[in-house]
């Protein structure tokens, strides 16, 4: 979120500067009122269409956050016998959270975000697909983490290499342009 | 984590001890030391020689006798149209002994009526306590015992928080929850602000459970949304429900409240520890339905919270006090088909005779209710499908729900209350949706959910718009009886008439304080070699409500049991053999 707060505070700016501007002496006669105002309002449409554009890089960089941390634990629980199960649980969270675009934290951004009337980030009152992840990919990987939080101590090297690999092709399909 | 530490096995003898002498429920002695009720006529019912798991044949048969029974309070919720979703969760019931003299009284939660247009206040509805007079009948003792508040309120969870053998109340509100102590003469004191745990939020379900295996009762406190009552007197319908009526909005758009976990400092407060123990509910998400339950049968007291709208809450238990939040993966977390569901009502039970506890979802109209199959090490398998429970619940809106055995046949059946939130739906026929709606009565057939709900008597076809319900045997008759709280209503009380009901047991696990051994398990065998039925002792279940502190199971021709085995929150073990049928017992926790 740390990249929306500057490119909303440059894109107020820009439109405040737009504004100040058409009121300045010395504006071209030539422009009306309503031309400056549509111009503004242009600009102001970049900033928010630019900022939703944003918001999908930085939902897509916690999501591969979240494979890279799965994809970790799954590793780690291939060479550590004796915290098996504790990886293979935080796979699966880890899991689980692409499969909702995000963790309980960011759920409630979301409804904090929900509640203000941007709903470009939410399946809100539709229960259809997130930004990345569609319905149909979200069963996948929770059966996934549902899997992977189950596999349990004996799981082997080659159990958890599928688990691996299962995970790669689901999350690249996830995040793959539709 | 596991708890070892079996006490000493107790043979026919010591069961004859620990029951004590026998009493018709008809003519009940005082006290409820030793109770042993016998139902009327039950023996005069034939029996065939089947094994106690075949089902008896048995007509279901439910009649509302709550006028009768002299139930009038009328509970309201909020105003006709219901603009904000305030007005749409209606209140939580409660089957409670608490005056501990063998009969089940009844406390409902009750909330405001308001006027549309201007929007104001136009009653603050009182919650009311009900006393059994020990003939199926109640007298209204609410004013005497202290218990008329006028909150707007929500949930009721029954406990005994401070271990002097009395069963408290703690009401959840929108507002400044209550928590009452109950003094033994008959009257309550509020002391919520002195313990600790006048959460101000707006609390939904709630649950006593020793979290920490240290013999006290903590509490978790589910919030569903953070509003003002000004926001309720404000709102308007901008929702457009399926593209035909405006209705009232929400949850979605929301900010959640954050649920509350707080630790019993065994000094008669609370603290909260919420963060402590890993509950941090970050997610905001909008919480109803709190079971406190032994869901992967380790010994401690693992917490299930249904959210609506938000994938629910399977925190497990780590044997120290502390929780870890393992919802998502586990399977509870979401449907079968990974979408969170709007999560209602909750209960658990041993639904497919496997020895673990399966949880019942209820849910949003038109969406499937939802069984999570029990698969052990807390991970849990959607089988609304294979069971017939999606097929008979997609299109009603879901609320209090239990597993009960209506017939005792031996196993658990279900009952779910029914309502829509959106009174306009009844304005649009071509929804094929009604405010009012029945109630559904399920039985387990083998696994299969067959809907007896039109044919189980006049009680189960009042068309209401339900949202409480609790379960227990208020008539003393030895089957299990309904208590349902319905919008703008008085109470439903569903009394079973089944006729030709097999052999039943009633157990009331006492720990060594004198009161309800809330965690305790109980494992009954009706004949060696069978499969055994258990059952747990909870406070809070259902939507917001508390069934009774009493475990019954059904135990179809068997007419004795052949073991009772009881594990005890703190570890111990106690088992009964060759325990006669059809009476209830009070199981004592053996000394240290």
């Amino acid at each position: 979120m740390r990249y929306l707060a500057p490119l909303a505070i440059v894109a107020a700016g820009f439109v405040g500067f737009q504004a100040a501007h058409s009121q300045a002496p010395g504006t071209s006669k030539k422009e009306s009122a309503g031309q400056v105002a549509a111009a503004t309002y242009e600009h102001l449409a970049t900033a928010i269409i630019a900022i939703e554009a944003t918001e999908d890089e930085l939902v897509k960089s916690i999501l591969i956050g979240y494979n890279t941390a799965a994809a970790n634990h799954l590793r780690a629980a291939a060479r550590d016998a004796q915290g098996r199960v504790g990886h293979l649980e935080a796979a699966a969270t880890e899991i689980t959270n692409i499969a909702n675009e995000g963790d309980k934290s960011i759920q409630a951004i979301r409804q904090r975000l929900a509640k203000a009337g941007h709903t470009h980030n939410t399946d809100a009152e539709t229960k259809g697909d997130y930004m990345f992840v569609t319905n149909k990919e979200r069963k996948g990987l929770v059966d996934l983490a549902s899997r992977v939080g189950r596999a349990g101590a004996d799981a082997s090297e080659a159990d958890l290499a599928k688990l691996g690999a299962e995970l790669s092709s689901l999350f690249h399909a996830a995040i793959a342009p539709e | 984590m596991a708890r070892s530490g079996t006490l000493a096995a107790l043979a026919f003898a010591a069961t004859l001890a620990s029951c004590g002498p026998a009493r018709r429920s008809a003519e009940p002695a005082e006290g409820v030391a030793g109770a042993v009720a016998v139902k009327p006529g039950a023996a005069s019912v034939a029996k065939t020689a089947s094994p106690a798991s075949v089902p008896i044949s048995a007509e279901a048969h439910f009649v509302d006798v709550a006028a009768q029974a002299g139930l009038k309070t009328m509970i309201y919720c909020g105003g006709a149209d219901k603009d904000h979703i305030l007005e749409s969760v209606g209140t939580g019931c409660a089957f409670i002994d608490y005056d501990n003299d063998g009969h089940l009284d009844i406390f409902l939660v009750n909330s405001w009526a308001l006027d549309e247009q201007p929007s104001k206040v136009r009653h603050k509805g009182r919650n009311a306590l009900y006393r059994n007079r020990g003939d199926a009948t109640f007298e209204d003792v609410t004013e005497r015992a202290g218990v008329a508040d006028e909150s707007w309120g929500c949930g009721v969870a029954a406990g005994d928080f401070d271990n002097d053998g009395r069963v408290d109340l703690h009401v959840t509100n929108f507002g400044p929850n209550r928590l009452y102590r109950n003094k033994g003469d008959g009257t309550f004191e509020q002391v919520a602000e002195r313990a600790g745990v006048a959460d101000r939020g707006w609390g939904a379900g709630s649950s006593f459970f020793d979290a920490d295996g240290d013999g006290d009762l903590d509490l978790y406190v589910a919030n569903y949304i953070d509003a003002t009552m000004d926001e309720v007197l404000a709102a308007t319908r901008t929702t457009l429900w399926r593209e035909k009526v405006k209705v009232l909005a929400g949850p979605f758009g929301m900010r959640g409240g954050r649920d509350r976990f707080f630790r019993n400092k065994g000094d008669g407060t609370f603290e909260d520890a919420t963060d402590a123990v890993g509950m941090t509910d970050t997610a905001e998400s909008y919480g109803l339905g709190v079971l406190t339950s032994d869901l992967d049968l380790d010994g401690d007291i693992d917490v299930f919270v249904a959210n609506n709208s938000n994938p629910n809450f399977l925190y497990r238990n780590n044997g120290d006090g502390t929780f870890t939040e393992i919802g998502a993966w586990s399977g509870a977390g979401v449907n079968g088909n990974g979408v969170a569901q709007a999560g209602m009502g909750v209960d658990a039970a041993d639904f497919d005779g496997d020895g673990l506890p399966d949880i019942c979802l209820t849910t949003f109209a038109q969406d499937s209710a939802t069984i999570f199959r029990n698969e052990g090490g807390l991970l849990f398998r959607d089988i609304s499908v294979e069971t017939g429970l999606k097929g008979i619940s997609y299109q009603a809106l879901k609320w209090g729900c239990a597993f009960f055995d209506f017939d005792h046949d031996a196993d658990n059946d279900l009952v779910i209350a029914n309502g829509h939130i959106y009174p306009q739906v009844d304005n649009a026929p071509e929804l094929n949706e009604s405010y009012r709606q029945k109630s559904f009565l399920l039985r387990n057939d083998g696994g299969k959910l067959a809907d007896l709900s039109g044919r189980a008597g006049p009680g189960m076809t009042r068309e209401v718009s339900a949202r409480g319900l609790a379960v227990g045997d208020y008539d003393n008759d030895g089957d299990l009886d309904l208590l349902i709280t319905a919008m703008d209503s008085p109470p439903l009380l569903l009394r079973n008439d089944t006729p030709n009901l097999g052999h039943w047991l009633k157990l009331r696990p006492i720990n060594r304080h004198g009161s309800p051994a809330i965690g305790a398990r109980v494992r009954v065998v009706a004949r060696a070699g069978e499969k055994p039925q258990t059952r747990e002792l909870r406070s809070g279940a259902s939507h917001q409500s508390q069934n009774a502190l009493e475990l019954h199971c059904g135990l179809g021709s068997a007419e004795k049991a052949d073991t009772v085995e009881v594990f005890w929150p703190g570890g111990g073990k106690t088992v009964l053999r060759d325990v006669a049928t059809d009476r209830t017992l009070d199981l004592r926790e053996p000394g240290k």
